[in-house]
């Protein structure tokens, strides 16, 4: 028995690394993650999918990266045919469910990049979560133009 | 001669009876298919912009007139502007692309909504880094007031920024102009791409 549960983790080992770098009981996976870059060093977006695997809700409360001097969740609101940026404390990814940040939508607020951003870099990003989980993302850096990972 | 003038008459009203019946008809479908049909709300008419007066990355002033021959769309965004904006751009990237061929006879112009920061050579490098015929204009305090109340658009200080670090709350919309100049679609920026090149291709 002690054999077979021994073969069974080694196996768990050889399929999934993913799995085994991340903390056993991980509920919350981010993936999708991608940042528009923007001449001048100007403040951009980034933009990514959040799931929840677990039968509690999480809410996302930050994002941390040294890539850039600020980093804020922001959501745009539309009222009328007005568009204002709000800075939002939390955003909550519901039990079995996902929430993705998208443009014109939720978006991680990145400002003054250290080093000036271009397309084709990734930037690890590392998102907070109230459970206490923290995944890091490699954030892919896409042209100007782009909409979507 | 009396009986054919009347009948003349009579057939006048009846062609009148029948563009009448067929009026009604037409504002009963809500839209026909004679005009051109927008996607957008059809501003044929209200002369939005017709005031407008900002300046070029040379320090020309600019007004609609300049850009006749073409259709134009204008967006009044700003650079420090991380998501709606660049979004708004890339989407209008995406329609140029659509258009292939006719992009040429299409002008995209954004006009910022914070003068302070944004001289028209930042606007300028700013929309040229999504499509490389794009115009970025500017101004002073004063044009901008202007040219924005003509067409009619709000902009304030987002509250609760502040210092250097504030943002612009700002009409997101696109004003589709013909190539006379004048204003003849207005659309929320969050239409798709395909919508706006359509509604573009109505007035090529």
């Amino acid at each position: 028995m002690k054999n077979l549960t021994r073969t069974f983790f080694f196996a768990v080992l050889l399929c999934s690394p993913a799995a085994v770098l991340a903390a056993p009981s991980a509920a919350v996976t981010v993936s999708d993650c991608w940042i528009r870059a923007l001449p001048e060093n100007l403040p951009s977006g980034g933009y990514f999918k959040m799931a929840n695997a677990g039968d509690r809700s999480v809410d996302l409360v930050g994002v941390e990266t040294s890539a850039f001097g600020m980093a804020m969740l922001h959501e745009t609101r539309n009222k009328g045919n007005v568009s204002t940026m709000v800075m939002v404390k939390k955003v909550t990814v519901p039990a079995h469910g996902t929430l993705r940040f998208a443009p014109g939508n939720y978006h991680v607020m990145l400002e003054k990049p250290k080093k000036t951003v271009k397309p084709g870099m990734t930037i690890p990003v590392t998102f907070v979560f109230s459970n206490g989980e923290k995944p890091t993302v490699e954030c892919k850096v896409k042209k100007p133009g782009a909409m979507s990972y | 001669m009396f009986r054919s003038a009347s009948a003349f008459t009579s057939g006048r009203r009846r062609v009148a009876a029948a563009l009448a019946s067929g009026m009604l008809a037409f504002s009963l479908a809500g839209c026909g298919n004679a005009e051109p049909t927008f996607k957008g709300a059809d501003i044929t008419g209200t002369n939005l912009g017709h005031y407008m007066s900002m300046m070029d990355r040379s320090g020309h002033v600019r007004t609609l007139a300049d850009y006749k021959g073409k259709v134009v769309a204008i967006y009044f965004g700003y650079t420090h502007c991380p998501d709606v904006c660049p979004t708004t751009m890339a989407e209008l990237a995406r329609v140029m692309h659509l258009l292939k061929g006719d992009a040429k006879k299409v002008q995209v112009i954004m006009i910022s909504v914070d003068p302070a920061r944004d001289t028209p050579a930042i606007v300028d490098d700013y929309v040229k880094a999504f499509y490389p015929t794009f115009i970025g204009l500017s101004g002073t305090a004063g044009q901008l007031e202007k040219t924005a109340k003509s067409f009619k658009v709000y902009y304030a200080k987002a509250p609760g920024t502040t210092g250097s670090n504030y943002a612009v709350s700002h009409s997101s919309r696109i004003y589709i102009i013909d190539q006379k100049g004048q204003a003849r679609v207005l659309l929320d920026s969050t239409k798709p791409a395909k919508d706006i090149a359509h509604d573009i291709e109505q007035l090529l």
